[in-house]
């Protein structure tokens, strides 16, 4: 089971004999939709963001973020048990309600759930369910704040809810490798598969907007000006734009898929990880887990059909990502580059789940959506965006995650058959 | 095909009986109480005023003074708990990746389990924010906040460049952690993984736990009849993972060996156990079978005994589903009955505390277990340490949210 390879992630994966992982659901929410119109929404060049209740009298000049406005939990998943959800919780749970409908298992039916397991991943967590129970606490009495409230103090509670709303009971995990959190989960959830707790996982990523987040953002000088669009890559980014929202990836090994009857829409074919301890965005992290991930997908950078990237307006950010990217990838084998943070805002540690979901529904349909907001882009894509659907065979392609905090993650997928 | 085994090098314990390998396991296996009147924040809106803090923790004793200025005191924990661990296995004490001289910094890994995180620094924006306002929060607070700093925090101190996890499964967080270095060591991405578990006192725990009616008043009692709850507590402890061919070819001292993990999920409630234990006997059974173990071959089991009824009731039941008869014969103990629950960091602590038990063929006793409880029926080492050989070692964590996961520690050969 154990590769051997330096600087594999999923090594071993592809060796005869042993599983291969395929992607045979996706559901995702966020500011271009919920579910189908998520994905049809990505083809539109220019995504706005919108103006944020609760951002309006946070005191700061910042009031626009990448709401997924047109969610409501209620309406997807019905009120029953909906009460005391949170936030996070009520947009992972529409997000794998999505997926499980799209495996044609709504409401459980067709999926084992003893079985089954969920890996999610969060960077801030509910922090405002926390930070509302204990300004309650303190500003009233302990004893004025809602038992029913505590749990979503707790980091797992939105991932421990998809578990208890689906009975799935292989295992259930939380992961909070800050901006990197999601795709590091596609590698988690592998190896709990390969140590046997699991014969399916559901992956996904989940992250809200909240006051909390926005401060955090702004102070650290993080944040474009008010209203502005996210511009990844463009020449004159000014800042990144909160975003929220949820994708939820059902990962199975490719005989269990096709025993029942579900597509591979797509294989999990490689993964690579990186930490640079001298902090901040740097092109050689992002570089050294992109070609990890290729090594361990045993693909070539001239093979890679689209990459999607993380960059999402940060001057700085976005510039060590294109240096990585041209870094990795040698002037004649230049693939084009989807910037989906254009669309989505900034998810933090749900937009690893975000790109994996938006790069399989690039591969399904066979096209590559036009990087938003970027007009003239610092790095140039090898082929042109934007093009027909169906027309673009994209056999693989290659997702991007990293943080200001040193983390970066890559993720390769490709195509099935 | 064969695992490759994995060995435990070095170990570290920052816990409320104290900081340091050495002096946490002679106070538990004196019974000695960590619990007492807590003084991070004021208890006097709350009838309970007790839990486990560490008494002896100074900062400036492990991080630098920029270190501890710019980190919440999770990161000082973990930071701390880490550098203890790397100098206890022999790795030195490197601050950068240059000083990783036989190991590639690139491969060396970094995974801590948390329930709250930094939440002091949370409580401190609370704090700010309700008394004098929003805009009086000083800024550099949120970015000290997020779950993730605490690895990076680790890893930047250390000079790791390898992969950085923070799994926040709560009160299992210390376990998954574990689980993950070990599966990190074994799909061959990293040759050292510093794992382990932490969580502060937290204001927001205690008063969540005191909401729930789930807070012992006086002492901690795990299998005791009349056993009214946890003790919140702070604590940390961090275990250095490496290949075993490895860390004996460098001539380490390996003090046991991690044979396999496994993990559950109730999906029952958010905060209530499933009754019959279901997640629990999951987890115990994927542990045994990742493991290679038959539960016959088990000689001790550390319980997540967290001292609520409801706990300890569903984790006897669940460790007969598993164990069978033989779960008779198997002695259970819970040293939360003497350092309190000490949330993400306790499974990491009972890991080391299982470890020590199979070093020093000591058992950590359950202590103020007075009161025998008809459906807690096994043997709890009740209130004193017992001399007992230990091959196998199997050490549960029951979380928030059902997520469950148990360990397999075992002596070498």
């Amino acid at each position: 089971m154990s590769g051997m390879s330096g600087i594999s992630g999923m090594s071993g994966m592809k060796r005869l004999g042993e599983p291969r992982y395929v992607i045979t659901a996706a559901g995702a929410i966020g500011a271009p939709g919920v579910g189908h119109d998520f994905f049809a929404g990505l083809s539109r060049g220019r995504h706005l963001p919108v103006p944020v209740a609760a951002f309006a009298d946070a005191g700061l000049p910042v009031h626009h973020a990448y709401a997924a406005s047109t969610y409501s939990a209620g309406a997807l998943l019905g009120m029953r048990g909906l009460r005391t959800l949170d936030r996070s919780a009520r947009l992972i749970c529409g997000a794998a309600h999505l997926c499980l409908a799209e495996a044609g298992t709504a409401g459980g039916a067709g999926l084992d759930g003893d079985s089954t397991g969920v890996v999610t991943a969060t960077a801030f967590g509910s922090v405002a369910s926390i930070a509302a129970f204990d300004r309650a606490s303190l500003e009233e009495h302990p004893n004025y704040v809602n038992p029913a409230d505590f749990p979503n103090t707790t980091i797992n509670t939105a991932s421990s809810q998809v578990g208890i709303r689906w009975g799935l009971k292989a295992l259930n995990c939380t992961i909070s490798n800050g901006f990197s959190a999601s795709l590091d989960a596609f590698f988690i959830a592998l190896r709990y598969m390969a140590d046997g707790f699991a014969a399916a996982v559901l992956v996904g990523g989940v992250e809200e907007l909240s006051v909390e987040a926005l401060l955090g953002f702004y102070h650290q000088g993080a944040l474009a000006p008010d209203g502005e669009p996210a511009r990844p890559f463009a020449p004159g980014r000014r800042g990144v734009v909160l975003g929220e929202g949820a994708a939820v990836l059902l990962v199975e090994p490719a005989e269990g898929a096709a025993q029942v009857g579900r597509t591979a829409l797509a294989i999990v074919a490689g993964f690579g990880t990186s930490f640079e301890p001298g902090g901040g965005v740097v092109a050689t992290g992002i570089a050294r887990a992109m070609r990890a991930a290729l090594d361990d997908a045993r693909v070539t950078p001239g093979e890679v059909d689209v990459v999607v990237a993380a960059a999402a307006g940060s001057p700085a950010g976005d510039a060590a990502e294109a240096a990585a990217l041209s870094d990795v990838f040698a002037s004649g084998e230049r693939p084009a580059v989807y910037a989906v943070k254009g669309a989505v805002g900034e998810c933090y540690g749900a937009g690893g789940a975000l790109a994996a979901a938006a790069a399989v529904h690039c591969m399904r349909e066979g096209v590559i959506p036009p990087s938003p907001n970027a007009g003239a882009l610092d790095w140039a894509p090898g082929s042109a965006p934007g093009s027909t659907p169906g027309s673009t065979p994209l056999r693989v392609a290659l997702i991007n995650a990293w943080g200001c905090d040193g983390r970066a993650s890559s993720l390769v997928l490709t195509a099935p058959g | 095909m064969p695992r490759k085994a994995i060995a435990v090098t070095g170990m570290a314990v920052i816990s409320p009986v104290g900081t340091g390998l050495e002096r946490f396991w002679n106070n538990i296996c004196r019974g000695t109480s960590g619990i007492a009147p807590i003084r991070a924040f004021d208890t006097s809106p709350f009838q309970v005023k007790i839990g486990g803090e560490v008494p002896d923790f100074d900062p400036g004793q492990y991080l630098t003074p920029g270190e501890a200025a710019r980190m919440g005191r999770a990161s000082q924990f973990a930071v701390a708990a880490a550098r203890m661990a790397l100098d206890a296995a022999g790795l030195g004490a490197p601050v950068s990746p240059a000083d990783w001289r036989a190991t590639d910094p690139d491969r060396v890994a970094v995974c801590i389990g948390t329930t709250m995180g930094e939440i002091q620094v949370e409580e401190a924006i609370s704090a700010h924010w309700t008394r004098t306002g929003r805009d009086s929060v000083p800024g550099e607070l949120f970015g000290r906040y997020p779950v993730g700093v605490i690895p990076a925090n680790v890893a930047r101190a250390v000079g790791a460049r390898g992969p950085n996890h923070a799994v926040p499964t709560a009160c299992a967080g210390g376990n998954y952690a574990v689980g993950l270095g070990f599966d990190l060591i074994h799909c061959g991405l990293a040759d050292v993984v510093i794992a382990g578990g932490v969580d502060p006192m937290s204001r927001v725990a205690f008063t969540g736990f005191s909401r729930l009616l789930s807070l012992a008043p006086e002492r901690c009692q795990p299998f005791d009849r009349d056993r009214r709850g946890l003790a919140v507590s702070e604590g940390a402890a961090a275990l250095v993972l490496e290949p075993l061919d490895r860390a004996v070819a460098r001539g380490a001292t390996v003090m046991a060996e991690i044979l396999g993990y496994g993990l559950g999920m109730d999906a029952h409630h958010v905060t209530t156990p499933h009754p019959e234990g279901e997640g629990a006997a999951r987890a115990m059974r994927a542990a045994l079978r990742v493991a290679g173990v038959s539960p016959a071959e088990v000689d001790y089991i550390s319980a997540h005994g967290t001292g609520t009824p409801a706990n300890d009731k569903t984790e006897t039941r669940a460790i007969k589903t598993v164990f069978g008869a033989a779960a008779y014969r198997i002695p259970v103990s819970s040293i939360k009955s003497m350092i309190g629950h000490t949330m993400g960091a306790a499974s990491a602590i009972e890991a080391v505390a299982c470890v020590m038990a199979i070093r020093t063929g000591i058992l950590p006793p359950t202590m103020n277990l007075e009161h025998p409880d008809p459906e807690c029926d096994l043997d709890y080492v009740p209130n004193q340490a017992r001399a007992r050989a230990v091959r196998v070692a199997v050490s549960n964590a029951f979380a928030f949210g059902g997520n469950t996961s148990s360990l397999v520690v075992a002596g070498r050969g």
